[in-house]
């Protein structure tokens, strides 16, 4: 490398180095103040404590919001799995010709934005006369994270030869079985990490659940209705756990899709 | 072997919409035999073995087993297994688990499947390759692990779609012994798809050869060989001598090598001979032409003799005789006789 | 020779599928795997889309057909301007989305090995962080005692605090970039991870100097990948409404907040319907522009 090419790449890191400070800094600003007394620019590095995380326990509206927010996550990725699944099986067992339609549909609320997918589904539920509760919340979270789900089974499913699923059924095999024996197995490391992704989507979805959210509050409803007089300190603490936790079902997800790429050989 | 007839095609034939890639035939398959569907690709060979294993359903006719019409029976309920040409192994499963996959799917206990599976890969001879997965072994190994996927379900037809293509030569001739040599011992009827001829000649006990979607021919390879039926089967194996026809009055036709008088009737375009059929030596009933010797071809074992026959010149034959029978009896430019049998003429496109 | 093998309870091994089930064997899958992608995603659409041909009147919806909510909102200066307005700051948002984000995604391009790997990961992680706590925090920094502030004071950049941070347009387009950047990285890098490295090998085998096989050969190879990046931003900026109306203020009314506003206060939904329409509208161009962009790259 000449050198003022170095000098280019390293005021470029310098930058780069700035923007993740800028990214970084909301995080580190909430991790911090649940460790330690913040006042607006200072911090008072004497008064550690872990008392926030203790006071977790005396929030209970806080923590039933995390309850809530963890069982529309894993049973939207779970009904998520079964659409996708099904579809994708679908797709594959034979020449479809709407399968490029029926693909751009499920992409659809992905695509769009949260508010679009949030007035639809909120007006569709006003004709039906559902009331808006969880399990709505559950809908609209399913219908998100169908496509990325839908996408990694698919592009593991496409690289699955035919002739396999052809030799499951030549031996006797009916097509259940072979989707149970052999197609299932091989998909497990798209399934894994399609449900982590999903899982951390549905996790902190905010802005389509605001449209559709009804008594019971996720997570992030139940901030945002906080946020408007003022977190409460253990909030901080809380915060900083789904932090913690979010990150490190990102970081699986992440390895578990490196394992799945270099598993096709 | 006496032949019993175990599956009949009856009037099959596909098209996808306007295009027929097979056009509608009849075949009987007899119990036990090996038979060898050939042609080149397009030919419609591989569409058959699909149809026969229920992957593609025909647009005309029926199949019938043992009299039973299957036609609309599905896949996992024919009692006939494929060995697909990329040998479609599951990789997740050891080989094990891949040869005991059909009796899995029968629910035999695991007695038996363990049993019969270590005797079927004992007859392939890959024993100890048992706890193996599919990625661990050789691309012949492979094979042989996809054959005995085949055979251990005990199905009445083995379907064998162009299983050799991806090995190399030496593997492949040994493949072909071991498989006609598997094939008599275990008496089960092999359908076996190839475009290479020398494999069919020498494996099967009937090869269909096909043709753009046609049947052009069906018989034992010797039928194939020396009775081709049309200029297709005549030219696709090995060389042969094509000569015009003229129509003779009645059901006669004439062409270099004499007249000929036809059994049916037919539209016959041509005669063929082997150029090993043909002869300097005189014998009894036997017919000659006189004619001019065109080139001679040493090539080892035997030597070529291309003869130039008949008044006017106008025809040549290739002749194929054993060198020392040859031994320069003629150089280029001599006037010489060429002899044959009459049987061994065939009339083309009757 | 065996016949086939009997399986215990089953008779008639060889049995055909009668028509009737073959029949509902296709069209059973086929109605639910066309019917509930309907059913799900097209359907809400569809009674969204009707929603806002509707009209409100004694708190009640009126199902008529109407034209009346798109008049409205042409009629009003004072919509089209918010329009136009939140248009603009979500192409600044993408703006400074693209260009920050090529440059670390350039900067981790560059890399080899684990660290690369490492360095990905790095960048995407602060998509981890929750949402409504990013908002709060940016609150936090960008107010009169925030963070931001004591930074430019204590540099000198600035004599004192200063209000111009927070509750306005400002407030909003920085917290947005904030928050939106990191989805911009992960496109950029793999427009660049598609350019082969026989490429820039024969620039430099050529003759270029590193900086011109950047602007000769990287740049323009992985622009359009990076611009529908870019556009992807643009997209999430346009559609949210919560981050403006927690750091916005009176003078950061965005779009979004303006239909969420019928939902909420001002309870119209017909009206909300139609300005989410118009919303609807403006990202599809996006989308389509970026595909068409997209798609020329590809031909290329």
């Amino acid at each position: 490398m000449t050198a003022p090419e170095r000098i280019a790449i390293a005021a470029l890191w310098l930058v780069a180095a700035l923007v993740f400070a800028v990214l970084y800094g909301p995080a580190l600003a909430v991790v911090l103040s649940s460790f330690f007394d913040l006042k607006g620019q200072s911090i008072d590095w004497s008064s550690f404590s872990l008392h926030w995380y203790a006071g977790l326990t005396d929030n209970p509206e806080m923590l039933a919001a995390l309850g809530h927010t963890l069982l529309v996550a894993a049973a939207a990725v779970l009904m998520a799995l079964v659409l996708a699944l099904g579809l994708a099986w679908y797709m594959k067992t034979g020449t479809r010709r709407g399968r490029p339609f029926v693909e751009f549909v499920i992409f659809l609320p992905f695509v769009l934005p949260g508010i679009i997918t949030g007035i639809s589904l909120l007006v569709a539920f006003r004709e039906l006369g559902i009331e808006r509760s969880l399990v709505t919340v559950t809908i609209g979270h399913t219908v998100l994270v169908l496509a990325i789900i839908y996408r990694m089974v698919t592009v593991r499913l496409d690289s699955l030869e035919a002739s396999q699923i052809e030799a499951s059924l030549d031996l006797g095999a009916t097509g259940l079985q072979t989707f149970l024996f052999v197609v299932l197995p091989q998909l497990r490391s798209a399934i894994v990490t399609g449900a982590l992704l999903a899982f951390t989507l549905s996790f902190d979805e905010t802005l389509v659940t605001f449209f559709l959210v009804g008594g019971d509050a996720t997570l992030p409803i139940r901030l945002w209705a906080m946020m408007r007089v003022g977190f409460t300190p253990e909030v901080n603490a809380l915060v900083s756990l789904v932090l913690l936790a979010t990150m490190s079902l990102a970081v699986l997800g992440a390895l578990s899709l490196k394992d799945s790429m270099a598993a096709r050989r | 072997m006496t032949f019993r007839s175990l599956i009949r095609l009856a009037g099959i034939g596909k098209s996808y919409g306007a295009v027929t890639v097979l056009q509608p035939f009849d075949l009987e398959i007899g119990d036990g035999e090996f038979l060898t569907i050939l042609g080149p690709s397009g030919s419609g060979k591989t569409t058959i073995l699909r149809m026969l294993g229920g992957f593609t359903a025909p647009s005309t006719g029926r199949i019938l087993l043992d009299g039973t019409d299957i036609t609309d029976t599905p896949i996992f309920r024919r009692p006939f297994n494929t060995v697909f040409q990329d040998y479609a192994l599951f990789p997740h499963m050891t080989v094990a688990r891949n040869v005991g996959y059909g009796l899995r799917m029968r629910r035999r206990p695991k007695a038996e499947v363990d049993r019969r599976v270590a005797e079927a890969l004992a007859v392939v001879g890959l024993a100890d390759k048992a706890g193996r997965h599919p990625g661990e072994l050789s691309g012949g190994q492979r094979q042989r692990v996809a054959l005995a996927r085949a055979i251990i379900c005990e199905p009445r037809v083995v379907l064998l779609d162009e299983p050799l293509a991806a090995l190399d030569a030496g593997l492949r001739r040994s493949m072909q012994e071991f498989l006609k040599d598997l094939q008599r011992r275990i008496r089960t009827t092999f359908v076996f798809i190839t475009h290479d001829q020398e494999e069919a000649i020498s494996m099967s006990d009937r090869i269909v050869v096909m043709d753009h979607g046609r049947v052009e021919q069906v018989g034992t390879p010797k039928e194939i060989y020396y009775r081709p039926r049309s200029e297709f089967v005549a030219r696709f194996f090995g060389e042969n001598n094509l000569l015009p026809v003229q129509a003779a009055g009645g059901s006669a036709v004439d062409s270099p090598l004499g007249r000929h008088v036809l059994a049916a009737t037919g539209r016959p375009t041509a005669v063929a001979i082997r150029p090993e059929s043909l002869s300097l030596r005189p014998g009894a009933e036997r017919r000659s032409a006189t004619g001019a010797v065109e080139s001679l071809t040493f090539l080892g074992a035997t030597t070529q003799i291309v003869v130039r026959l008949g008044s006017d010149q106008a025809h040549s034959v290739k002749i194929r005789l054993p060198t020392p029978e040859f031994d320069g009896r003629a150089d280029v430019g001599d006037p010489i006789s060429v002899f044959w049998s009459d049987a061994d003429v065939s009339v083309l496109g009757a | 020779m065996a016949d086939a093998l009997p399986a215990p309870g089953r008779h008639d091994p060889l049995r055909a599928t009668s028509p009737a089930a073959r029949t509902l064997g296709r069209w059973l899958p086929r109605l639910a795997v066309y019917g509930l992608p309907a059913v799900l995603i097209l359907a809400p659409l569809v009674a969204f889309l009707t929603t806002s041909f509707w009209s409100m009147a004694d708190g009640q919806v009126e199902h008529a057909f109407t034209l009346g909510n798109y008049v409205a909102f042409l009629a009003q200066p004072s919509y089209i301007r918010v329009f136009l307005g939140t248009l603009q700051l979500a192409g600044i948002v993408a703006a400074v989305g693209l260009v920050f984000g090529y440059i670390i995604a350039y900067l981790i391009w560059r890399l080899e090995g684990r660290i690369r790997y490492f360095m990905l990961l790095f960048s995407v992680i602060p998509l981890a962080m929750n949402y409504i706590v990013k908002i709060y925090a940016m609150r936090g920094i960008l107010g009169y005692n925030g963070f931001l502030n004591w930074a430019l004071v204590t540099t000198g950049i600035l004599d004192a605090p200063s209000k111009l941070f927070l509750f306005n347009q400002t407030a909003v387009m920085i917290t947005m970039a904030v928050i939106y950047l990191p989805y911009a990285i992960l496109p950029i890098f793999l427009s660049l991870e598609r350019i082969p490295p026989s490429l820039a090998a024969a620039s430099a085998d050529l003759g270029a100097r590193p900086g011109q096989t950047f602007l000769t050969v990287v740049l323009p190879l992985s622009l359009p990948g990076s611009i529908v990046g870019g556009l992807f931003v643009m997209v999430l900026a346009l559609g949210d409404f919560l981050t403006p109306q927690m750091v916005g203020g009176n003078q950061g009314f965005t779009f979004g907040r303006a239909i969420w506003s019928q939902f909420g206060m001002a309870f119209n939904w017909p009206f909300g319907a139609a300005l989410a329409v118009v919303l609807l509208l403006a990202v599809v161009a996006i989308i389509g522009a970026a595909a068409l962009i997209s798609r020329h790259a590809r031909v290329k």
